[in-house]
This record gives structure tokens, sequence and C-alpha cells, in this order.
């Protein structure tokens, strides 16, 4: 059987935090979330060390929501850690980011996350992102970034 | 006094000389006959008179009554004019061997004792006149190689088998600052040992001399010198050899320059490398701080924005009916202000990345573009909705096709915004070829620009309208000049207050075999 699906937030801005998890209340999600600040507690987090290592507190995530702009480890530095642990290789990672810029798409590409979220402006386009989590966590549809976010210059990642 | 001269020919001239008319008449009849020309004297003092006619050869008696035969060839002969006509001396029979001896001594050129008979006259004085054409043959050929020899601007000397100098010319005098005198004789080395070496050369020492011409550079005093060294073969004997001294200071002091400049041309070179270097790091460094400073404003300005932007919905979602209408048009605005903002950022990152991102030039269809960009617009609600005429068939252009999007979608967006309130934008895309280059224009119905606004509309932050009807960054039009110049393209506008604008791209056109449809 499939583990149970959990999601591990890796966000530092406690407004965003806030924000969505407001958003997933809005759209009635209710698969299990956890959250670390920084990259480093991101990694203590996925290998089961520190503070980390009790799973029942602290369940092994099925699902990565990945800021990219964090203290400590980066974003990018946290997935490649992923990309090195055979352990982690069912691990989904979603990039959720401030900006679609041009060479963090190519190195999330590069690093093989399964699909780059741009954090939108208002709570109303950030419902349309959570509602897109929801459907690729249960439903394992992953979201186009194109769908979540019409852009001037949309660009997904794969 | 009358002198016969005779005979038409163009033979040569003959002077005869003789006291005695019989005999005179007799020689002219004889040498007019064998085809020369004669012309005669009877005294010693006319002879001379007449020698300065520098006739080919004088037949000279012996005995004239005023001036001694044997005096006048001896004044003949003593004059460097005449020195060199040649004289045959004609006496009477029973001369003695002494007087004979004696004539030639005194330059004669030939002797005939009478009775003379016409065939050895003739043959004589024939011999006579080959022989001065050989004398002068070889005068001439002599006097034409020391010209030459002199006016030769090598110093040139002939040295025999040991090196002893036989003759040298004039230029080789001023070269050595020498007298002929001083040189002739003298052993060339050995003479020139303080002023120059020509050991290198294997200078001529009596042994075996070398069969090849050999070479050297040589430095004499303040002037350089090539000196070639050329064997003489010499039948039989041990042989001597030419020796060419040319003056190459000029040459040799162009290389020196030519080496000098060489060198600090290479000192430049290394330093500018070096210069380069330092400044391409330098500016390297500017351009990942800058990327960092781009990063950090499209991350963390953002964080902020999103979370007034967020705040000040959920505040109007929550607490609206606690807030009256002044308090949510509060929230409102710090909403928009915040949208604001963030469209500045986006706008501000995109055209600072205009420079840096590398472009794909290719073949595109503008055509799809411009109905792309069309899309977006009509999905944007905050647009009034246009009429629009997009000309078929625009001309294929070479460009990259995210740069052309985005000159597109500014221009667009333009076009539908600077609208008069209340009216329809009515916006027109044309294209045209014009020879290896196509334009294409925007054309709007809208409130136009003055022309004396026209030129400071293409640069950052310059605003068109009223901020409250015409909200925009006054981004736009920079980044359409920016993409148009990095697709080597030209842009510009025509308008006028109240009559529309046309905004106008010149991009190189597509070429027949360049992409795209065949």
């Amino acid at each position: 059987m499939n583990p149970p699906t959990s999601i591990l937030l890796v966000e530092d801005d406690e407004n965003d935090v806030t924000f969505l998890k407001r958003a997933f209340g809005k759209v009635e999600m209710t698969v299990p979330l956890q959250v670390v600040g920084n990259g480093r507690l991101a990694i203590d987090y996925l290998g089961g060390t520190g503070r980390f290592s009790d799973r029942t507190k602290h369940p092994a995530p099925t699902h990565l929501l990945l800021d990219l702009k964090l203290p400590e480890k980066s974003g990018f530095e946290v997935l490649q850690w992923i990309r090195g642990v055979p352990a982690l290789k069912d691990l989904r990672v979603a990039i959720l980011t401030s900006s679609s810029e041009g060479p963090d798409l190519q190195r999330a590409k590069e690093l093989e996350a399964d699909c780059y979220l741009v954090k939108p402006m208002s709570f109303a386009g950030l419902l349309d992102v959570a509602k897109a989590i929801d459907e690729w966590v249960r439903l394992g549809r992953t979201p186009s970034a194109d769908a979540l976010h019409p852009q001037r210059n949309p660009e997904s990642v794969r | 006094m009358p002198t016969l001269e005779t005979g038409p020919g163009t033979g040569p001239r003959i002077l005869a000389v003789d006291d005695v008319e019989a005999k005179r008449y007799a020689w002219q009849k004889i040498l007019t006959r064998a085809g020369f020309r004669v012309s005669t004297a009877s005294t010693g003092t006319e002879a001379l008179v007449r020698v300065k006619e520098n006739p080919d050869l004088i037949i000279l008696d012996v005995r004239l009554p005023d001036i001694d035969g044997l005096e006048i060839c001896r004044r003949i002969k003593g004059e460097e004019s005449t020195a060199s006509i040649p004289v045959l001396h004609i006496s009477a029979s029973l001369i003695s061997p002494e007087d004979r001896a004696a004539a030639l001594d005194g330059g004669a050129d030939g002797y005939l004792t009478e009775p003379v008979n016409a065939e050895e006259l003739v043959a004589s004085v024939k011999a006579l006149l080959r022989m001065r054409r050989a004398e002068e043959q070889a005068r001439t050929s002599a006097r034409e190689w020391q010209t030459t020899f002199d006016t030769i601007q090598d110093g040139i000397v002939v040295v025999d088998h040991r090196g002893t100098v036989v003759r040298c010319n004039h230029a080789f005098l001023e070269l050595s600052g020498r007298s002929t005198s001083e040189l002739l004789g003298c052993n060339l080395k050995t003479l020139l040992s303080n002023e120059l070496s020509l050991e290198t050369l294997s200078f001529p020492d009596g042994t075996a001399p070398s069969p090849e011409r050999r070479t050297a550079e040589l430095r004499w005093g303040e002037r350089w010198m090539r000196v070639t060294l050329d064997p003489v073969p010499n039948h039989g004997g041990a042989g001597g050899s030419i020796c060419i001294f040319s003056d190459v200071t000029g040459r040799k002091l162009a290389e020196q320059e030519a080496r000098v400049g060489k060198e600090r041309l290479h000192q430049l070179n290394t330093s500018l490398e070096e210069r380069v270097v330092e400044r391409t790091e330098r500016l390297q460094t500017a351009v990942r701080e800058l990327e960092a400073f781009t990063y950090t404003i499209a991350h963390d300005l953002r964080a902020p924005l999103r979370a007034m932007h967020r705040f000040s919905e959920v505040l109007v979602e929550e607490f609206g009916p606690k807030l009256e209408a002044q308090g949510q048009d509060y929230a409102r605005r710090i909403i928009s202000g915040a949208e604001k903002m963030d469209t500045l950022i986006a706008n501000l990152l995109e055209y600072s990345r205009l420079a840096q991102s590398e472009i794909h030039p290719q073949s595109l269809d503008p055509s799809e573009i411009v109905a792309e960009v069309v899309q977006h617009l009509l999905a944007d609600s905050s647009l009034r909705v246009p009429e629009l005429a997009v000309e078929r068939d625009l001309p294929r252009v070479i460009g990259d096709p995210l740069l052309l999007r985005q000159i597109f979608f500014n221009l667009l967006s333009n076009a539908v915004k600077f609208v008069p309130v209340g009216e329809t934008p009515r916006v027109r895309v044309r294209g045209e070829r014009l020879g290896d280059r196509v334009v294409l224009s925007v054309v709007d119905n809208g409130i136009g620009i003055p022309e004396d606004s026209q030129s400071r509309l293409f640069r950052v932050f310059e605003r068109l309208g009223d901020a409250k009807d015409y909200p925009g960054t006054g981004i736009g039009l920079a980044i359409v000049r920016r993409a148009v110049e990095r697709m080597g393209g030209e842009y510009g506008v025509e308008s006028a207050p109240g009559r529309g604008s046309r905004f106008w791209i010149r991009l190189p056109a597509a070429g027949a075999n360049v992409g795209g449809r065949p």
C-alpha cells in the first residue's frame, strides 16, 4: 500500500504560510501539512534527523512544496540534496516561488522538479494554486504553470 | 685656299697632305675611287688647320716646305682632341731606317715609302681605320664601364686572389674616406681591420678562393653594410673577387624600429589584455551583483506586496460590513497600489533581462505572434475590447520570437489603452516589405502624442497621458526599444494629438532561403 499522503511546506515567510493554510482551508484540503522555515530544517525533516527523528510526530512527506529563496540553504540546495538520497526518489516536489525567473525555471527543470508554481499576488489567485495543489496531491494530477498563473510569457517546466 | 673635296659617299674622311700637286691629285683619285671622302692640304700650316675638322685619317708627307711632317704628327698626337686620328706617313724613297723609326716614334701609325702603289695605299688606309675603330670602341666601352663603375652607389672593390685591391669605384673611395693611391695595392682586409671585420666572409688570403658568393651584414662605424664577395673566375690564374659594399643602414634602422615597435606593441597588448581581464572581472562582478539584486527584487520585494494585497483582500472579505464604504475604498486602494508595484517590478525585471538574455534569431511569422498577443489582451478584463484589424500575411522577419512577442504585447496594449475615455479602440496591424527589411506598424485611434514628446517616449519611465485615465509603468516602450535594438532593427512613431499614432518597427526580412516557407 502507498503511505498516506502528507505535505511538507518549506517556506520562511510567515505571511505566505498563513495565506496558504487559509487557502487550503477554503478549498477544504484535508491532507496533513507540516511546515519548516528554512532549507537546513527541510533537510533535517526529510532525513528524519535531529528533532524530526520521531516519525509518528513528523511523518515522512509524500509531497514537498519548496520555496526557492530560503535562509541557510536555498530551495535548490535542498532539491539537489534530495536527488542524492535514494530513499527520497518517490518524493514529489513542487517549487513554489515568487517569480518566474528564466534561470530558476531552467534549474528546476535540471533538478527534475515535478512542477513550478508562481506565488500569485492576490488571495483569489492563491485559491487557484491551492486547488491545483490539492488535485496534485490527492489525484496525482500535475498542475501546469500555464493554467495556474496566466502570465504574459507563460512558461512551464515540462 | 681652295680645297678639293670630292666623292659623294659617306665613307671615312681622309685628309691628304702633300706639297706636290700631282701627288695630291693621285691620292685623291685612288682614295675617292675606293669610296673615301678626301680633302687635301698643301702645307703643314694648312694641315694643322684642317685637322680641326677631325678627319678619320691623315696621309702626311714627311717633307713639307713650311713645317716638317714629323713635327706636324707630333702636334696632332700631342693634342687630346686629335690624338686618336691615325697618321699615315708617306716619304720619298731612299729614306734611312732611322728616319722611319723616328717617324713612328713621333706617333705615326703607319709608314709608306714611295713609290706607293694604289692597292697598298688603300689597304694601309683601311687597316689603320679598322684599328682606329677598334680602339675607339675599346675606349668607349672603357669609358662606359668606368662611368658605370663610378655611378654605382654601392662601394665596389676588385681584389686579386690575395685580397689586394686592384681597383675600386668612386663610391668606395667616399665610403672608406681614402684615396685611390692609399687603396691600390693594399690588402683590403688589413686596411679596414680597424673599422670593420671581414673575417666572417673568409676573405681571400691567397689560398684557394671560395667558389661561391658570400655575404654578411657588418657594422661600419655608424652605418650598416651588406658586404658581398663574388669570386671572379680567371682563366689560368688564381682569380680574384669583387667585393660590394651596400649601405643598408636605413633598412637596419627600420628593422630595429620595427623590432622596438613590435616589442612595444607586445607590451601594450599584454597590458591591454591585463586591463581587459581586470575590467572583465570587474564587469562580471558588477553583473553578478546586479543579478543578485534583480533576484532579490523578484523574490523579496514581492513578499511584502503579497502580504499587503492579501491582507487587504481578507480585511474586506471578513470585516467588510464593519468597514463602511470609505474603509473599503482604502483597502481597495492598498490592493491596487500593491498590484501596480507588482507590475512595475515585473516590467523592470523584464527590461533589465532584455539586455542580458541570449537571443535566437530565426524566421518568424509576425501574424502568429500578433494572434497570440491579441488572445492574451482579449483575456485581460481591465482593457477595453478593441476593434482589431490585422493585415493578412504579414511579411516574415528575422528575429527572436520572445522579443517580437514582447514588442507586440507592449505596442498593442498601448494601442488599446491610450484611447479617449469612452471610445472604442480601433487598432490596425500592417506590414510592408521594403528591400531586405520589413516595416511592421501598429496604428491606433488613440489620444496621440505631441511631437515634442515623441523623442522621450522610448525612454524608461517616460509616461504618456494622465496617470489616472491611463495607468502604466512607463517601461513598455523602453522594452520595445531595447528588444528592437537587440534584433538589429529600428523603431519610431508618427503621431499628432487627437489623431492617433502609428508605432513602427523595422526588422530584417526573412529571405526565401532563411528557414520559413519556401
